[in-house]
C-alpha cells in the first residue's frame, strides 16, 4: 500500500521537476536550431545580414567540389582522430583499470589534468612544440634523427595530432568504465579455455567492452567533425575543416544563409551516420 | 604413509612446491600426488594455500619452486591454454554475452574443432547436467545452480585431465549445496575425471572426497581419506577444523597395553586409546567428537574402557534431529556434546542441571602437543 502511495507521489511530482529543464532547452536549444533552419532556406543581403526570400540555393551550393572536398576532408579526419583516439586509448584504459586500486583514481587524475588548461592555451602550446624551429624539431636535429626541420605545423598531421591530443581523455573515459567492470576471472577463464592472448581479447574483452567503445568512439568522432579551434591554429589554409568553414561564412564572408546550411548538413549528417553506427556497425562488428 | 602408487596411477604431482606472495609464503613447500580418477579436496581455511595451490595447477601462478607434473608432464613454463586441465571458478565466470550454448562450445572452438564436431559433444554435455533446455539463455537468465552446471559443462566438455574446482558450491544456498555434493560426486564417477576441489567446508569436503588434504598456513597438515582424517586428525587443528572437537590438556601417567592413562589438572585421570610415539610424561591434547559422548544422570559402573566426568549443562539447543549441550567441566572448560533426539524426551537435559558425561576410550583421540 505505502509502496504504491509513493510512486504515486513520485509519478504526480514528476512533471513539475522536468518543466525549468524543458523551458531552458526550448529557449535555447530548440528556438536557436528553429532560427539556424530558417535563416538557412533564406537568402545573403547585399552587404551581409539576412533578407527573408525563401530558396534551396543555400542547400544546393554545397554540391560544389570545393565545399564537398571540405566535408570529405573533414570526415577523414575525424575517422583518423577515432581511430588513433581509440587504439591510443584503449591500452591505456585497460592498464589503468588493471592496476591496483589505490592507483586507479591518481591515473585517472592524471588524465583528467589537462582540462584544467584552457583548451586555446594547449592548442597554442602545441604550435610551439610542432614549428620548424620547435620543441620537436630542435629534439628530433639534436638526436641526429633527421637533418632537416620537418613540415609538421599548418599540415592536416599536426591538425590531426591536435585532435588526438585533445579528445583522447574523451575516448578513455568511457573505455575505463567498461573495463574496470570486467570480471578478471572471465580473462582467466578464456585462457584455461585454449584461448591464446590474442583471442583473449577479441573473443571476451573486446565484446564486454562494447558499451565503452561505442560511446568513446560517439564523444570522439562528433567533436571532432565539427572542430574548429584545433585545425584554425594549426593546420594551414588547405587543412580547412567544416568547423571552419561555417565559421568563414558567419563572420569573414557573412552569407549567414549559407552557413547555417552548412550546419544543417553537418548536423543531419552527423546524425545519419550516428544512427547507422549503433544500428549496423556497432551491433555487428562485436558480435 | 601412503601406500605406494605406481608413476601411472598419477595424475597430478606436486613436489616441493613453494609460492610466495610478497612476504607471505602462500603455499610452503607442499607435496602431493593425486591419483586418476579420485576425487581429491583441498581443505583449510582462508589464507591457508589451497586456492593458490589450485591456481598453480592452472597455470595462472607459478611456483618459486618446486616441481608440478600433470600426466607425468612437468608443468613449467606451460601456460594456462596448453594444460590438460580445466576449472570451475568460485563465480563461475561464465561469459556474460554468449548463450549458454556459446559459453559450453568455447573451448572446443578454441581449440580449432568444426562446428559439426562441437554440435554433438556440447549436446551430450548439456543434457549430463540437465540444461537441455536452456541452450539459447543467457546466463543472467539462469539461476545459481543452473548457472554452476554450465561452468561445470564448460569445463567438462573439454573432456580435460584433471578438472580444477574452485569453492564449487560456496555461492549455492544450504539445500542446493547438499544436492549438489552428491551429484557432483555421481558424475565425478560416471565421467571418471580427476577432480580436485578447493573448499573450506569440511562436510562438502568429507561428502565428495575420496581423499582430501588439509592446508593450514601454506603448509600440507595431513592427507587421507575422509574416514582417516576424521577418525584420527594427526593435530589439534585438523581436529578442530574438520568437526567440533573437544580437547583436554593432559599429561601421560602411564601406558598399560592399548591404554594410555593421562592426567588432566582439575579433572582426573582419564583413558585414551594409545599413539605410537608416547611415553610416561608426555604433554598431549586429548580430543573427543561431540558426537561420540553420551549424557546419563546416574553414573555408571567404572571399568577400564569408558571415561567420565561430572558436568554442569550450560545451555541445551533443540535443534530438530538432536540436542546440542554445552558442558561446564570441572576444570571450566566448555565442551559440546550433540545427543540424539531419537532417545526420547525423558532423556533431554536442560540447562543448570548436573550430568555424568561419558565416552569410550578408543574414541578419544591422544595428540602429542
Amino acid at each position: 500500500m505505502s509502496m504504491d502511495y509513493r510512486r504515486g507521489v513520485a509519478r504526480r511530482r514528476l512533471p513539475w521537476l522536468i518543466v525549468p529543464p524543458a523551458i531552458a532547452l526550448l529557449l535555447f536549444f530548440v528556438v536557436p536550431l528553429g532560427l539556424v533552419l530558417a535563416v538557412s532556406f533564406a537568402s545573403k543581403g547585399t552587404y551581409g545580414g539576412v533578407q527573408w526570400i525563401v530558396t534551396v540555393m543555400n542547400y544546393t551550393a554545397i554540391l560544389d567540389p570545393l565545399y564537398l572536398g571540405i566535408f570529405w576532408r573533414s570526415l577523414w579526419i575525424a575517422l583518423l582522430t577515432t581511430a588513433a583516439c581509440l587504439m591510443l586509448g584503449f591500452p591505456l584504459a585497460y592498464l589503468i583499470a588493471r592496476s591496483p586500486k589505490r592507483w586507479q583514481a591518481a591515473l585517472l587524475l592524471l588524465i583528467i589534468i589537462p582540462f584544467w588548461t584552457n583548451f586555446l592555451v594547449r592548442t597554442y602550446a602545441w604550435m610551439f612544440i610542432l614549428r620548424a624551429e620547435g620543441l620537436l624539431n630542435t629534439a628530433l636535429m639534436t638526436m641526429g634523427i633527421i637533418n632537416e626541420p620537418l613540415n609538421l605545423l599548418f599540415t592536416d598531421t599536426a591538425v590531426l595530432i591536435g585532435l588526438v591530443y585533445g579528445y583522447l581523455p574523451f575516448m578513455v573515459l568511457p573505455l575505463y568504465a567498461a573495463l574496470e567492470r570486467l570480471d578478471p576471472a572471465l580473462i582467466e577463464a578464456a585462457w584455461d579455455l585454449y584461448a591464446n592472448p590474442r583471442q583473449v581479447f577479441s573473443r571476451v574483452i573486446l565484446p564486454l567492452a562494447k558499451p565503452g567503445v561505442v560511446a568513446g568512439c560517439l564523444l570522439v568522432f562528433i567533436p571532432s567533425l565539427g572542430a574548429y579551434v584545433t585545425p584554425d591554429l594549426l593546420g594551414g589554409a588547405k587543412s580547412m575543416m567544416i568547423g571552419n568553414l561555417i565559421q568563414h561564412q558567419y563572420l569573414v564572408v557573412r552569407d549567414w544563409p549559407f552557413g547555417s546550411a552548412l550546419s544543417f548538413v553537418l548536423m543531419a549528417g552527423v546524425l545519419l551516420m550516428v544512427f547507422y553506427y549503433l544500428r549496423t556497425g556497432a551491433a555487428k562488428s562485436f558480435g | 604413509m601412503e601406500p605406494h602408487v605406481s608413476m601411472t596411477d598419477v595424475s597430478v604431482e606436486i613436489r616441493n612446491v613453494t609460492k610466495r606472495h610478497g612476504a607471505t609464503v602462500a603455499v610452503d613447500r607442499v607435496s602431493l600426488s593425486v591419483r586418476k580418477g579420485e576425487f581429491f579436496s583441498l581443505l583449510g581455511p582462508s589464507g591457508s594455500g589451497k586456492t593458490t595451490t589450485l591456481r598453480l595447477l592452472a597455470g595462472f601462478e607459478h611456483p618459486d619452486s618446486g616441481e608440478i607434473l600433470i600426466e607425468g608432464v612437468p608443468m613449467q613454463g606451460v601456460p594456462p591454454n596448453h594444460r590438460p586441465v580445466n576449472i570451475v571458478f568460485q563465480n563461475y565466470a561464465l561469459f556474460p554475452h554468449m548463450t549458454v550454448k556459446q559459453n559450453v562450445a568455447f573451448g572446443l572452438e578454441m581449440k580449432g574443432m568444426t562446428a559439426g564436431e562441437i554440435a554433438p559433444r556440447v549436446a551430450q554435455t548439456v543434457d549430463m547436467v540437465r540444461l537441455s533446455g536452456k541452450l539459447e539463455r543467457f546466463p543472467a537468465q539462469l539461476s545459481g545452480g543452473e548457472q554452476q552446471r554450465v561452468a561445470l559443462a564448460r569445463a567438462l566438455v573439454n573432456h580435460p585431465a584433471v578438472l580444477l574446482l574452485d569453492e564449487p558450491l560456496g555461492a549455492l544456498d544450504r539445500q542446493l549445496r547438499q544436492e549438489m555434493e552428491v551429484e557432483l560426486k555421481v558424475l565425478q564417477e560416471r565421467v571418471g575425471i580427476t577432480f580436485i576441489c578447493v573448499t573450506h567446508d569440511q562436510e562438502e569436503a568429507l561428502t565428495m572426497s575420496d581423499r582430501l588434504a588439509v592446508l593450514n598456513h601454506g603448509r600440507l597438515l595431513q592427507v587421507g581419506t575422509p574416514e582417516e582424517i576424521y577418525t584420527s586428525p594427526a593435530s589439534a587443528f585438523v581436529a578442530n577444523f574438520i568437526g567440533v572437537s573437544n580437547g583436554l590438556s593432559g599429561c601421560v601417567q602411564d601406558v598399560e597395553g592399548d591404554t594410555a592413562r593421562v592426567v588432566v589438572e582439575g579433572i582426573g585421570v582419564l583413558r585414551s586409546a594409545v599413539v605410537p610415539g608416547l611415553a610416561a610424561g608426555s604433554k598431549v591434547l586429548m580430543t573427543i567428537r561431540p558426537e561420540r559422548l553420551k549424557l546419563s544422570r546416574d553414573p555408571g559402573a567404572m571399568d577400564p574402557h569408558h571415561n567420565q566426568v561430572v558436568v554442569r549443562i550450560a545451555k541445551a539447543i533443540y535443534s530438530g534431529n538432536e540436542m546440542q549441550y554445552l558442558l561446564s567441566l570441572p576444570n571450566n572448560l566448555t565442551w559440546k556434546a550433540r545427543i540424539p533426539n531419537a532417545d526420547g524426551i525423558a532423556k533431554r537435559f536442560s540447562a543448570g542441571e548436573s550430568a555424568y558425561v561419558k565416552w569410550q576410550a578408543a574414541e578419544a583421540v591422544l595428540l602429542s602437543q
